[in-house]
């Protein structure tokens, strides 16, 4: 997706007076009113409106909802990846405008610069992919996870997931969410640079809701798959950019195995979250080597010498891509299914580029998932449905935690082992459906 | 409010724009000598570890005369990696030093979360 931004100049108040489509009578050098002038600025944003429009250009408007009304909250946004759209941000003259076809958004360029706009590259955005417009909604339901899972058999056996430590890098964790307000959460939030990068020990928030969903699907009281179990959450990645370093994932993991060798913590099992990754080709070659050595490092410090699981999402790509660290041989790589068991389209796998494995190691539901997102003015605590291999991941998580309750013995490359074996076999080859969809039996090497 | 009270709130400063953030490889110790520990006991030796190169990284900018062109240091952790701000030429010394194993530039990189 090619994307750019349009600021509006100060000095196309001049371009706007020579515009034939408006009378002199509204000329700002003649009318010294504010009101005329933000009538120009109007007309000019009518003007750049017509033209997007009109080169098959989508608008895309935020909706909010009325004051005191109890309207559900949504957002307007594009699900087609193949779209050509732009977002108008009055306040500031300015629009973000986003096309796959780089012919169309030079045209588009040429039209800004003709009406004396600045045009700002917007690289970052251009590496996220758009979220579904899904209903936020203000009350739990039952989530429908299946038979096959085994969850509801494990809840009805009193494995919750008591006794393990989760941890999770990502956005953070709005711990007020109702899911959350009676567990005791370990939270640390790391900058990103320039402060002190040593990790905030604050009440647990979320920039973004991505973490808040994540930890609902782990352990959520209501809603999780292992409600009992122990999370640790670090945020680390910037709700703007999405951006992160090296450091500051460093910086978080040291903490969470700094918590997870106290007195009380030194034997439970360690399962690590990470639905977030990243394609290294993105990154300019120089970095990239140090990137990759560097994540590869922390990785193995984990699994070697502190018996941690990570689990790691493959990535939204579809099949045939993947992403890192998910690849990574020492992670437990996971793939996203329906409720029907088959694979989501957009679900990635493959080869791994470096070791040439193939991935997903395993899969987790990753559509259409129920789980908490954040809290609005009032304190009420808000839920959505999402996709994705990020929703897939804690799903596993949650999984490994059920296990690893039920059997502390059960923790790092064992864990993983334990997993892989009692998968439920799917229909689907094995870049789509890894070793199957990972679930909760007590028979430890049911395969069928 | 009396200016007693008054609290004072101090900027954080950023580093100069000649210095950017290095990730510096350091040498662990081996499986060996971690075999046998459990987490905690592993968690203390190697941030001992860190906290020991750091010293020592410290103390050889020092001794080349090029402290003032070092920023910070980052906390050391218990991975085999410390994060020092400084300049290239820093950066280029640096690789000589003994506690050194590699030096590299240490990027910010954009991940994808992974929801559709």
């Amino acid at each position: 997706m090619h994307s750019f931004i349009a600021l509006r100049k100060k000095s196309n108040v001049q371009a706007m007076s020579s515009d034939s489509t408006l009378t002199t009578e509204d000329k700002p050098e003649q009318q010294n009113n504010d009101k005329l002038f933000s009538k120009f600025a109007n007309a000019l944003t009518q003007k750049i409106t017509d033209t997007l429009a009109r080169l098959g250009f989508k608008e895309i408007i935020p909706e909010v909802p009325l004051e005191g009304t109890q309207e559900s909250v949504s957002v307007q946004e594009s699900k087609d990846e193949n779209e050509s759209n732009f977002m108008p941000l009055n306040n500031l003259g300015a629009f973000v405008v986003n096309s796959p076809n780089k012919k169309k958004i030079e045209e588009v360029k040429d039209s800004f610069e003709e009406s004396d706009y600045d045009i700002v590259s917007n690289v970052q955005l251009s590496l996220l992919k758009p979220t579904y417009s899904n209903k936020v909604l203000r009350r739990r339901i039952q989530i429908p996870w299946t038979k096959e899972s085994g969850i509801y058999h494990a809840h009805s056996q009193g494995v919750l997931g008591k006794g393990v430590l989760v941890g999770v890098l990502d956005t953070g964790c709005d711990t007020d969410h109702i899911q959350f307000r009676r567990k005791q959460i370990d939270f640390r939030y790391v900058p990103l640079q320039y402060k002190s990068k040593q990790p905030r020990d604050v009440r647990g928030f979320d920039v973004d809701g991505h973490g808040t969903h994540v930890c609902g699907i782990i352990a959520g009281e209501h809603i999780g798959i292992a409600p009992a179990a122990e999370l640790m959450v670090a945020s680390v990645i910037e709700s703007e950019t999405y951006q992160t370093s090296l450091s500051r994932i460093s910086i978080a993991l040291d903490w969470m195995l700094s918590q997870s060798g106290s007195i009380k913590n030194r034997s439970k099992p360690f399962i690590l979250n990470m639905s977030f990754g990243f394609v290294p080709e993105h990154i300019p070659k120089n970095d990239r080597d140090a990137l990759m050595t560097g994540f590869r490092d922390l990785i193995s410090t984990l699994v070697e010498n502190f018996d941690v699981l990570p689990i790691v999402a493959i990535g939204n790509d579809g099949p045939g891509n993947m992403r890192a660290p998910g690849y990574f041989a020492e992670t437990l790589s996971v793939g996203a299914v329906g409720f029907d068991h088959k694979p989501a389209p957009f679900s990635g796998g493959g080869l791994s580029p470096i070791e040439r494995q193939i991935q997903p190691n395993i899969v987790g539901y990753g559509i259409d998932i129920f789980s908490s997102l954040e809290r609005e003015k009032n304190n009420r605590s808000l839920y959505k449905y999402m996709s994705g291999t990020s929703m897939a991941t804690p799903y596993v998580a949650g999984i490994a935690a059920l296990y690893a309750s039920a059997d502390t013995k059960l923790k790092g490359e064992k864990l993983r082992q334990h997993l892989l074996n009692t998968a439920l076999p799917l229909q689907a080859s094995a870049d789509r459906g890894g070793a199957g969809l990972a679930r909760y039996t007590e028979d430890g090497n049911e395969k069928s | 409010m009396g200016m007693k009270n008054r609290r004072i709130t101090r900027m954080h400063s950023a580093p100069p724009p000649n210095m950017v953030e290095f990730m510096v490889k350091i040498n662990r110790p081996s499986s060996k000598k971690l075999a046998g520990l459990n987490r905690a006991e592993k968690y203390k030796l190697l941030k001992a570890n860190s906290v020991k190169r750091k010293d020592e990284i410290k103390a050889w900018i020092k001794a080349q005369g090029l402290d003032a062109e070092v920023f910070k240091i980052e906390e050391p952790t218990v991975f085999n990696m410390l994060f020092i701000t400084c300049t290239p030429n820093v950066a280029k010394h640096l690789e000589n030093s003994n506690a050194v194993m590699s030096i590299s530039r240490n990027p910010t990189f954009s991940v994808e979360l992974i929801n559709q």
